[in-house]
């Protein structure tokens, strides 16, 4: 079990989501940075879509009752047990009775916003719909369906990995796997349906600008600030199916771009569709940031998604042949 | 270990791409075998007190234990792990080494004061390439 110490807002059991229930209109959730979800399981020894808890507000506190080993991955922040700090990214085996601290995201050569505490074994809440991601909307999955509360006790699977190697990292994706234009992160998009109904000048100043990451960003999407996209002729359209990573442009023309809570279907216009491959970089864009968007093409896409499967590839197999041959089972904290 | 024995290792050697094949033994014997352009040179190790001491380096340095990037700090900070002339404790990490996509302790052997790094951050070093002079506590007093 660990105990939530903190009694702050918007922390989640997220797992790598509830993919193939849109068409009962349930919607994807998972962790908003699937890579650093992913290889924080890696790095503890648990199947990579493992349930861990996503934090997204600062100071966060965990007390764990049983010795386990655990990871933080995603945003730097500053992770302490009890008075110890600990490297991001980074595997640390605890006794019964530590304490783990997160603090505010650190500034450093990535700036990101939210962090995953991996544990070993897993968050051990039931699966609905094949998922433990919480589903913040229909009020199921995750830990009883809801955020994270002061005094939540959540179980943890049992796991063979307290015999695997701690105390070692890896380097975060966002260096490993790094892309920017003009100092600001980069998301690849694709042109989506009513991309062409749009201005020639909108659709030119929508990949040559900088886009502001307003204050309206959360799970469910984010408002962006930028050049008004102008459509040719006003557009109606009925609600049809969208999905995280989908652009709409509303009628103010201030784009959306759809995010890991984002409902099954919608009205507004699709503009263009961030790429399944990018979009954890899109999770870790803090508010107030600015970011790029990159027009791609469809092979681009799938290349990118291989891409990001590669990574996540090599990794596994440098951590299990660390866990093999490494040899530095050290049972310190 | 019989000279065929040497014989045989060398000519493996020869055949790859390495540069430096090099045994010890637990009592501190050694045997380090140099692969050059179109030779391998046997080089005898002569028993000594480390069995980590590979660059003839001096007994307060810390090695490389494999290949790799040589870090003095995480990639995602800016400030080395320990600065020149900060006190370690044996076991605090001093620095990372980057291997593939890993990130391995570089931890002191001892306790002391670090005196310096002997390569830059960033340098990629060799199996038992000098990183860390620590200098032990009863030097410093």
């Amino acid at each position: 079990m660990i105990e939530v110490l903190s009694a702050t807002a918007l922390a989640t059991v997220q797992d790598s989501g509830r993919r193939g229930a849109l068409k009962w209109g349930v919607g994807t959730s998972g962790a908003m940075d699937r890579l650093a979800l992913e290889a924080g399981n890696i790095l503890v020894g648990n199947l990579r879509n493992s349930a861990a808890i996503e934090v997204q507000v600062f100071p966060f506190q965990i007390r764990f009752e049983a010795p386990c080993t655990f990871a933080v991955t995603g945003a730097d922040c500053g992770a302490r047990v009890d008075d110890t700090p600990v490297l991001p990214w980074w595997v640390t085996r605890v006794v019964a009775g530590q304490v783990l601290t997160l603090a505010v995201p650190q500034p450093g050569p990535w700036r990101a916003c939210r962090a995953y505490i991996n544990v070993a074994g897993g968050i051990d809440v039931p699966p609905v719909l094949g998922s433990r991601s919480t589903q913040l909307r229909g009020a199921f999955g995750g830990f009883e369906g809801r955020m994270l509360r002061q005094g939540d006790r959540l179980p943890l699977a049992p796991t063979t990995s307290t015999l695997r190697s701690v105390g070692f990292g890896i380097v975060p994706p966002a260096l490993a796997l790094p892309r920017e234009v003009d100092g600001l992160t980069a998301v690849r998009v694709l042109p989506a349906a009513e991309y062409e109904t749009y201005t020639p000048q909108s659709r030119a100043a929508f990949w040559a600008s900088p886009w502001k990451i307003t204050p309206m960003a959360d799970r469910y999407g984010f408002r962006f600030a930028g050049p008004t996209l102008t459509p040719l002729a006003p557009i109606e359209l009925r609600s049809h199916g969208i999905v995280p990573g989908t652009i709409q442009v509303p009628h103010g023309g201030q784009p959306i771009v759809q995010m890991r809570d984002a409902q099954p279907h919608g009205g507004y216009p699709k503009f263009a569709t961030v790429i399944d491959a990018d979009l954890w970089r899109l999770g870790q864009a803090p508010i107030g940031s600015r970011v790029r968007f990159v027009e791609t093409t469809w092979d681009e896409a799938v290349a990118a998604f291989d891409e990001v499967e590669g990574w996540l590839d090599r990794v596994a197999h440098a951590v299990d042949l660390q866990c093999e041959y490494g040899g530095m089972r050290d049972h310190v904290a | 270990m019989s000279p065929e024995q040497i014989a045989q290792l060398s000519a493996w050697l020869a055949d790859t791409d390495l540069a430096r094949l090099q045994l010890t033994a637990p009592d501190g014997w050694g045997l380090r075998l140099e692969h050059h352009a179109d030779s391998v040179d046997v080089i005898a190790m002569a028993q000594h007190e480390s069995g980590t001491d590979v660059a003839a380096s001096p007994d307060r340095t810390v090695t490389a234990p494999s290949p790799g990037i040589f870090l003095h700090h995480h990639p995602l900070h800016t400030s080395p792990h320990r600065r020149p002339g900060q006190s370690v404790a044996a076991g605090q990490t001093v620095g990372l080494l980057q291997v593939g996509p890993l990130l391995l302790p570089i931890r002191a052997a001892f306790a002391g004061h670090v005196e310096g790094f002997w390569v830059a951050h960033g340098t990629v070093v060799e199996y038992g390439t000098a990183l860390v002079a620590i200098s032990s506590n009863e030097a410093v007093t």
